[in-house]
């Protein structure tokens, strides 16, 4: 990387670190459900505009490496669940701007896979935390609490639960193609 | 860290006591939890803190409570609610298991640090880290003033009309900041420290001590020569001055280690060494001598009545209570001249935390960032 691409990346994964530490410990303090998936959402919005102003190969994986670096610093020791969190954020946002470069496609691919994110790394934490039981127990639980009160009341939770994760990530990814567009025609306006 | 130095250090055998633990944990759920608890604890106190946190109980109380009332073979009854007592023994055995890993992870990370974890992105073979982070650090006070000042905007133009598009056009005139800000770091050439040491004694004998400088920059950039320039100027004008320099000796091309010069006296200790040491003072590949430690402490504690004190540098072991702390918090509230410390610029973000928590009085001083 030249000096102005390694600034863009510094810039940016500086913002998208100062967002994590900031609002994500004050999310944290008030125990906000969902915050990880607002986080990564807000991630993704951040790399996704990096991205369309500087289409450097490998700035977002930098990026989030920078951020994961300064959100580990708002806690007092390294705390591996965040930063492995960021990290791979950043890996995955990596490969589908590396292959589908930061178009319309390759914005709500991101969408998708920030959707799905949240999810997929909360269930393998609770599972290497709880056990292999932890999914069947999931399961079993949205059977049983469709039994007790009808309707599948259980599987529409989970269903609430997944598609909140989808709007979270499919709106991010619609939010950052647009401030994009504005932006790139605000500056060539300038 | 070695393979040998690894498999005998307390971490590794506590973190194998715990996974050991974890693997008996049927024999005996609470009993062995306890124990696991108990070892973590005795450890660091502050790898048990997290659990006080609300989150982590919620999983476990959706899986003692929420899951043995909806599934399975309801036989029990507790308050004229049903339950099922071979799902609570399930889920309890897993509520344990859960603790006690969460631990295991706390055990093993507690001691990861920022420098450690830049060193082994470096490593990894993530060439251009270290220059990034450098420019991020750089970056930050500019962000936040970019941040401050257009949000102080928008409160405004809020309250005059309250439409989205105000707030999209903050969104987007911060964007167009940052991009900016990038073009003109990007265009910025120069890395080296720029203010020279005569200057800052001409700045200092206008001020009123006590003051704090921070010379910053990262490893190489030539903050002890910086320093030594400096006591030189200060002997020149015969002002007062004491402390202890760090300086980068070569053994080969691969080895070094830091020897610290005493300014006074010009007497010089190894400080540490990258070989094997038997010692529990350890940051990335150094191994410090505790006993140069302990006198770089008196000497820093003997320079109180020094116009000026200079202390190369401070880190992540002071940063961790280790060091030069002791005697930090010794002249803290005593030493009344200017005060000059060297920091890594990978560590600025931490520098005010550090002395909010550690040094109260001299956190209050009048600062100046170099």
């Amino acid at each position: 990387m030249t000096k102005t691409p390694i600034a863009y990346t510094a810039v940016f994964g500086t913002l998208w670190g100062l967002a994590e530490a900031t609002l994500g410990s004050a999310m944290h303090m008030i125990n906000l459900p969902l915050s990880g998936s607002v986080l990564s959402t807000v991630g993704m919005i951040i790399v996704l505009i990096a991205r369309g102003v500087n289409p450097q190969r490998g700035s977002t994986l930098m990026m989030a490496l920078i951020a994961a670096m300064i959100k580990i610093m708002s806690f007092a020791t390294v705390k591996l669940g965040p930063f492995v969190g960021i990290l791979l954020e950043g890996v995955m946002l990596e490969v589908i701007l590396t292959i589908f470069s930061p178009n319309i496609l390759g914005f709500m691919l991101s969408g998708i896979i920030v959707s799905i994110y949240p999810l997929l790394q909360t269930l393998t934490v609770k599972t290497i935390l709880f056990g292999a039981d932890f999914i069947p127990v999931i399961l079993e639980m949205a059977h049983g609490f469709s039994d007790r009160f009808g309707f599948g009341a259980g599987w529409w939770i989970l269903g609430l639960y997944i598609s909140i994760h989808f709007i979270f990530g499919m709106g991010g990814a619609f939010f950052a193609w647009i401030v994009k567009s504005q932006l790139n025609k605000k500056m060539f306006d300038e | 860290m070695n393979f040998k130095s690894l498999i005998t250090s307390l971490r590794f055998g506590v973190s194998l006591l715990i996974f050991v633990g974890i693997f008996l944990l049927r024999m005996s759920p609470i009993g062995i939890t306890c124990l696991i608890f108990i070892i973590a604890w005795i450890y660091n106190h502050n790898t048990v803190r997290p659990l006080k946190r609300i989150p982590f109980w919620v999983t476990i109380g959706f899986l003692v409570v929420g899951v043995p009332i909806f599934t399975g073979f309801q036989d029990k009854t507790i308050l004229t609610i049903t339950y099922s007592s071979d799902q609570l023994s399930k889920t309890m055995l897993m509520a344990f298991r859960g603790i006690s890993v969460f631990l295991l992870f706390q055990v093993i990370t507690i001691n990861l640090n920022s420098e450690k974890v830049t060193a082994l992105f470096t490593k990894l073979g993530f060439s251009n880290f270290n220059s990034v982070y450098t420019l991020s650090n750089k970056t930050m006070p500019h962000l936040r003033s970019i941040l401050s000042a257009r949000f102080t905007k928008l409160r405004v133009e809020w309250k005059a009309q309250r439409h989205v598009q105000i707030v999209l056009d903050f969104i987007i005139l911060v964007l167009r900041d940052l991009v900016k800000l990038a073009e003109s770091l990007g265009s910025d050439t120069s890395s080296d420290i720029k203010i020279t040491p005569s200057s800052i004694i001409q700045t200092r004998m206008t001020d009123c001590p006590p003051s704090l400088t921070v010379i910053t920059g990262d490893s190489g950039a030539g903050k002890s020569r910086w320093l030594s320039e400096l006591v030189d100027d200060l002997k020149n004008e015969t002002i007062t001055v004491d402390g202890l320099i760090s300086k980068k000796i070569y053994v080969n091309k691969y080895e070094w280690y830091h020897s610290l010069h005493h300014i006074t006296t010009g007497e010089t200790r190894k400080l540490n060494t990258m070989n094997d040491l038997d010692t529990q003072i350890q940051v990335g590949k150094f191994f410090f001598y505790p006993d140069v430690i302990e006198w770089g402490c008196e000497k820093i504690i003997e320079s109180i009545d020094a116009n000026y004190l200079i202390i190369d540098e401070i880190g992540i072991l002071e940063f961790n209570g280790e060091g030069f702390l002791p005697a930090l918090k010794t002249i803290d509230d005593k030493f009344q001249g200017h005060l000059i410390i060297t920091i890594r610029s990978q560590l600025m973000n931490q520098l005010d935390r550090f002395l909010n928590t550690h040094l109260p009085t001299i956190s209050k001083w009048k600062r100046t960032t170099v």
